[in-house]
């Protein structure tokens, strides 16, 4: 309840926001005269920087404890104030607001599907330009190529990725043997793994084969892992914006239609929204096999009582060319409003924060997926992988990733209302209510309003 | 719910203490209906406090009688949010913009009753109209306007823009025309001002409304989340809905966290509720003036 009414919150500020803040073009901030290391050392006293956040509960004292050694490491120079602004859908709608009274924080950790419209408001200096002004701060080649891909525009970083997630196939081990699946059963494909939850549905009373949480994120990596773009043109990654969603090509067609069968046929479980609740019947043991998100393993640890794995998220498209989309959240440097000084600050602290030493502590605190290639290669990550195979699995998946078009996911800033209105057709066909084709066109002519809408707003 | 069901509980009990006819059947009805609402209502509330105290294994596997409790959700829920301020804040924003509310409702609607003036009607119909508009629309001017009077993380810049509501004014001012006019024509033949008639004839007379728009504004302030998270920025100038969001992680939530971070919102709320029921009983019961 609380949940919705704040995404219909963000969703009026975003609204609010046509005319004011996005300058309509398709700006990637003011290019090559991003401030560098001379920019802080003209500062008198220590430069403040506010970080503004969505992570709760353990994430956020993960990160108040990298931002603390930060602030000590830096005494008298640079003094960062991290503060938490309610669920990322809060945050958007807050950091718009704050767009329209010139009071951005200096630096802003927004969620994925923010990309789009942080990109065409022109708030933001781009974090390219960032790491080409402050030379040994953060080497860009450093970040998962899935990571960077996603948070590029025109083959450009706009922000730094911080806490990355992938989709992930958790699989229960024993219910696959009661259901006289071999141990060594192929789970590399969707059809493979359809196959195998229509088994377990068959040959185990009372038991499901596939659970996922019922949201749009799912459908936008069945359309991934197809290798087919999500928006046209190119997901809006290489020239132009994008300007249409598309959910009815025949490859994601069969994709979302084998799933959509699972739940028609019965072996597929329906358990809402919340990942949570699909954690929880994983964990009963009512059912082989999940999609849920990487960020979901330390919850499936703490109360799973069976051998379970965890497995990359099946492919349906050729492996060159299909793959996930990472989720998450990635580090806004904003430049309008303020000081040279404070923009170099920010990008201190964002360089800190993705940097080997802090991603790896990050990354065992909290199960999200270190975003720096470097610290694959730490002794101590190699230990944590040894005793956490479900950790290994998603940072093997994302190095697998191929960064196309397809993985790149689709870059607009309806994204969050296209989101919401691409569920209600697609959760119809999936009950049974609605044939799947009806509903995919439904969906897709929804999200193209959406979209239609937004462009219109933004004056593209 | 269960406020207005004890009067008849307690008769019931005195009923049965005199048990001398056996009971019949439409008090057996009368306390199954009672039992079945007290589990409704009842039951939500034991899960939240058991869920709190539970180890994650039980609750994953969805226990609903404790066989280890542990207090660790509950340390873990004061770890991450400052409670004890935001609680602070809570009850001063709850104080202000309740407050607030009756003093404005009560003006506006004794002055669309008993004075006779043109536009009354005109007047109220505006009143009302506002109930249509969605507080969605209204965060952003509100948002420009706190933000302009410099009144951002401050108490005065929650409660400001709710100062006034259009739901009580409505409330009172059916519950005054409801009363006798005469009334009030006496007292203001007797040398009453209006202010005085307001506060020492009108509003006595119509406690039990009162009592409800009190309660509707209490608990519309306690449970405002966006706008309170909207305005303020720092960690201890904030409300507790907004402290108790932050026990919830995007990816992966734990519940039993959520449950205790809940419980410690909701045991203060209901032990007001248990120690203030004689008197809101009281209020509710007394419908006319003595």
């Amino acid at each position: 309840m609380r949940r919705s009414a704040s995404v219909l919150a963000a969703l009026v500020a975003l609204t609010a926001l046509s005319g004011c803040g996005g300058n309509g073009k398709n700006d990637t901030g003011n290019a090559g005269r991003a401030p560098g290391p001379e920019a802080l050392k003209d500062a008198k006293g220590p430069v403040t920087v506010t970080l503004w956040h969505g992570l709760g509960d353990t994430n956020a004292v993960a990160l108040q404890k990298l931002v603390d050694r930060f602030n000590d490491q830096q005494r008298g120079k640079i003094k960062v104030k991290a503060v938490y602004q309610g669920q990322y859908p809060d945050v958007l709608a807050k950091y718009t607001a704050a767009i329209r009274d010139k009071s951005t924080p200096s630096l802003l950790l927004s969620y994925d599907i923010s990309t789009g419209f942080l990109h065409d408001a022109g708030q933001t200096v781009p974090a390219q330009d960032l790491a080409e002004a402050n030379p040994g701060t953060l080497s860009l080649d450093d970040i998962r190529p899935a990571a960077r891909n996603y948070y590029s525009a025109q083959g450009k970083l706009m922000a730094v990725p911080f806490n990355t997630s992938m989709p992930m196939l958790y699989v229960n081990d024993d219910l696959l043997k009661k259901a006289g699946l071999p141990a060594n059963t192929p789970l590399n494909t969707l059809d493979q793994v359809v196959a195998a939850a229509k088994t377990v549905h068959r040959e185990v009373p009372r038991a499901g084969g596939l659970v996922q949480p019922f949201d749009t994120w799912w459908i936008e990596q069945l359309t991934a892992a197809a290798g087919v773009p999500y928006c046209g043109p190119d997901n809006g990654r290489k020239g132009s914006t994008a300007s249409s969603v598309k959910l009815t090509s025949p490859q994601q067609r069969k994709a979302i239609g084998a799933v959509s069968d699972l739940y028609t046929s019965g072996a597929g479980l329906d358990t809402g929204e919340d990942g949570s609740n699909a954690v929880t019947a994983f964990q009963q043991g009512k059912v082989a096999m999940m999609f849920n998100s990487s960020g979901a393993a330390g919850k499936v640890k703490e109360g799973a009582d069976f051998r379970y794995r965890a497995l990359p998220y099946p492919l349906s498209g050729p492996a060159a060319t299909s793959g996930s989309v990472v989720g998450g959240a990635a580090m806004w440097v904003n430049g309008p409003g303020h000081s040279a000084a404070e923009q170099a600050a920010s990008w201190q602290v964002a360089a800190f924060l993705a940097s080997p030493a802090s991603q790896e502590e990050f990354s065992r605190a909290t199960g999200y997926a270190p975003i720096n290639k470097k610290v694959d290669a730490l002794p101590g990550q190699k230990k944590t992988l040894a005793a956490r195979p479900d950790l290994k699995a998603v940072i093997d998946q994302f190095n697998r990733t191929p960064a196309t078009t397809a993985t790149a996911g689709c870059l607009t800033g309806a994204m969050p209302t296209v989101r919401a209105d691409v569920l209600s057709p697609i959760q119809s066909a999936f009950a049974g209510k609605t044939p799947l084709d009806a509903a995919l066109k439904n969906a897709e002519s929804a999200a193209n309003r959406d979209i239609e809408r937004y462009r219109e707003q933004a004056g593209q | 719910m269960t406020v207005t069901t004890t009067p008849t509980a307690t008769a019931t009990i005195a009923a049965t203490r005199r048990s001398r006819p056996p009971l019949r059947a439409r008090d057996m009805l009368r306390w199954l209906w009672l039992v079945a609402l007290t589990v409704v209502v009842g039951f939500p509330v034991y899960v939240t406090l058991l869920t709190g105290l539970l180890p994650p294994q039980d609750v994953a596997h969805g226990a609903l009688l404790p066989t280890r409790l542990t207090l660790d959700n509950f340390r873990e829920a004061l770890r991450n949010v400052p409670f004890g301020q935001q609680y602070v804040v809570s009850v001063l924003v709850t104080a202000l913009q309740t407050g607030g509310q009756l003093l404005t409702s009560s003006l506006a609607a004794y002055a669309l009753v008993f004075p006779r003036w043109r536009g009354r009607a005109v007047a109220f119909a505006v009143i009302v109209a506002t109930l249509a508009i969605p507080g969605e629309s209204l965060v952003i001017p509100n948002y420009d306007l706190v933000t302009g009077l410099g009144l951002r993380d401050s108490l005065l810049g929650i409660t400001l823009p709710f100062l006034a509501a259009g739901y009580p004014v409505f409330l009172l001012r059916q519950a005054f025309l409801t009363l006798p006019r005469e009334v009030w024509e006496a007292a203001r033949l007797d040398g009453c001002g209006d202010l005085r008639c307001l506060f020492l004839v009108v509003l006595p007379m119509a406690r039990p409304q009162v009592t409800a728009a009190t309660l509707w504004s209490a608990l519309a302030a306690w449970n405002g989340y966006f706008w309170p998270l909207l305005i303020t920025d720092s960690p201890d100038r904030r409300t507790v809905q907004v402290g108790i969001s932050q026990l919830v992680n995007a990816e992966s939530t734990s519940p039993g966290v959520i449950y205790a971070g809940t419980t410690l919102v909701l045991l203060p709320t209901l032990l007001l509720v248990i120690v203030g029921q004689r008197f809101l009983l009281r209020g509710l019961a007394r419908t006319s003036p003595r």
